[in-house]
């Protein structure tokens, strides 16, 4: 089972513009979509490691990590990452 | 297609010949018999009587000197410094009781059979009228029609312009972004939304206001300081900030957009005062709260791009622009400035939707930034007199 872990901030309006394309993605794919927020779920993010870039998109398989991308994104270059393996 | 643009050619051209010639009837010359100047049939004879070292008599001598160009050889400017030289004091005399009057104080200026005592920005477009009105020139052919500004000489149309560009640009620095983005998130989880909104354009007032005041500020500085050591300085400074973008440009050109996760403390500690406005019980002190937040958030930001203001504002300081209009330049900067944040809180707000604007330009804005502030500060440095708008 995959899973999209979002991570992002309501400061960054990378993440903002994003959000729509999110939605859309879990509209036209049947993928679990995980926000977290990077001040407000800090333990939680903690445990991915981000570094200094936003959002952070971060694939799962079986609860493991496969590949993630950062920084702003449009919804094919989203769409692109989750499609290909 | 093509005959058409050829009538059109031949007309342009059979009016050229005719407006270059035309001298209005209206004109006769009522000095050149006192001063034996030479009296041409198509130009204008202006006569400026000033005192050495009085301040609005060099004023008008340089202002005169810019427009003379404007009249391509039609307009002959004779001055005469009366203070010192008794011969032309007595011409001045002479020429005030040709017009009955007594005048004694400069700058005199006459044009055919009208004469001006002053100077000011309403004797300028005066003078400027009555020579249009000789050559047969319309005067408003020199000005177009500006929102807000009104009838503005085309001169001057490169200084509106500026504003919108500069502030536009200044805009789009994201220094304290995040703050707005931030608050907006948090009032969204108040229950009142009549009082969020209220905190939300309270906000953003303030920060204009705090903007407004420290370009005027500044303004008043530079509009006094005309030692030329502070005029390097600024140029020097401006220069700085365009090759300290510059190298920015470069750091982040190959980076991919997005944002950038700094100042962890400093957020953590925005973010419980941001929470304790937004939650205080007392709306007098949320209100209170809301303003220093704008205040301090606002004096960092200028720290982070003073560029663009210093800039500016050293543009209208060259320029001369003073009073009222002054005002209204630094408005129209502001407001462009604001512009982004404006558009976010008001489509955020009708859609309680927390929006974004990309991050994608980011790049090129910073590139764009360390062009302009490089080539001003070049031309601040080695000719401040391209900045004057004088072409």
């Amino acid at each position: 089972m995959k899973k999209l872990v979002v991570i992002s901030a309501v400061w960054c309006p990378s993440c903002l513009v994003m959000s729509k394309y999110l939605k859309k993605i879990k509209e036209n794919f049947n993928i679990e979509i995980e926000k977290l927020d990077y001040d407000f779920d800090e333990e939680e993010v903690k445990k991915y490691n981000v570094d200094k870039k936003l959002p952070a998109l971060i694939l799962l398989e079986d609860e493991k990590e496969i590949k993630r991308i950062t920084g702003e994104k449009d919804y094919n270059e989203i769409e692109e990452f989750i499609k290909e393996d | 297609m093509k005959k058409k643009l050829l009538f059109l050619l031949v007309f342009i051209l059979l009016l050229i010949p005719i407006n270059s010639l035309a001298l209005s009837k209206n004109y006769t010359d009522k000095v050149s018999k006192y001063t034996n100047s030479k009296v041409e049939s198509d130009k204008v004879n202006l006569y400026l009587f000033r005192g050495e070292g009085c301040p609005h008599c060099k004023e008008e001598e340089e202002w005169l000197n810019d427009i003379k160009d404007d009249y391509k050889g039609k307009l002959n400017i004779y001055d005469y410094e009366v203070w010192y030289n008794k011969d032309n004091a007595e011409i001045m005399t002479k020429v005030s009781k040709e017009f009955n009057t007594n005048v004694e104080g400069v700058p005199f200026t006459v044009i055919g059979n009208k004469y001006y005592i002053g100077f000011s920005d309403t004797q300028k477009s005066n003078i400027q009228d009555k020579i249009d009105e000789y050559l047969e020139i319309n005067p408003n052919s020199r000005k177009v029609n500006l929102p807000i500004l009104g009838k503005v000489d085309k001169k001057d149309v490169s200084l509106p312009v500026v504003a919108v560009v500069l502030g536009l640009i200044d805009g789009f620095n994201p220094c304290a972004m995040w703050i707005l983005l931030f608050l907006i998130s948090m009032l969204f989880g108040m229950k009142n939304r009549k009082r969020s909104i209220i905190l939300g354009i309270v906000f953003l007032s303030v920060s204009g206001l705090v903007y407004f005041l420290s370009m005027l500020g500044i303004n008043m500085v530079l509009q006094i300081a005309t030692i030329s050591i502070l005029k390097i300085l600024i140029g020097l400074f401006i220069l700085g900030a365009g090759i300290y973008n510059f190298r920015k440009y470069l750091r982040i050109k190959d980076e991919e957009a997005g944002c950038e996760v700094v100042d962890d403390k400093k957020r953590k500690k925005l973010i419980t005062k941001i929470n304790k406005i937004t939650h205080n019980k007392s709306f007098v002190l949320a209100l209170l709260g809301i303003s220093v937040l704008a205040i301090s958030v606002n004096l960092i930001e200028l720290a982070c791009s003073l560029g663009f203001p210093v800039i500016f504002t050293e543009l209208l300081a060259v320029n001369k622009v003073t009073g009222i209009v002054r005002i209204i330049y630094l408005l129209i900067y502001i407001f462009c400035y604001m512009l982004d944040d404006m558009v976010i809180f008001i489509v955020s707000m009708a859609t309680l939707e927390l929006t974004g604007i990309t991050n994608k330009y980011t790049k090129i804005v910073t590139l764009v930034s360390a062009i302009i502030m490089i080539i001003m500060g070049l031309l601040m440095l080695f000719k401040p007199s391209w900045l004057m708008f004088n072409f």
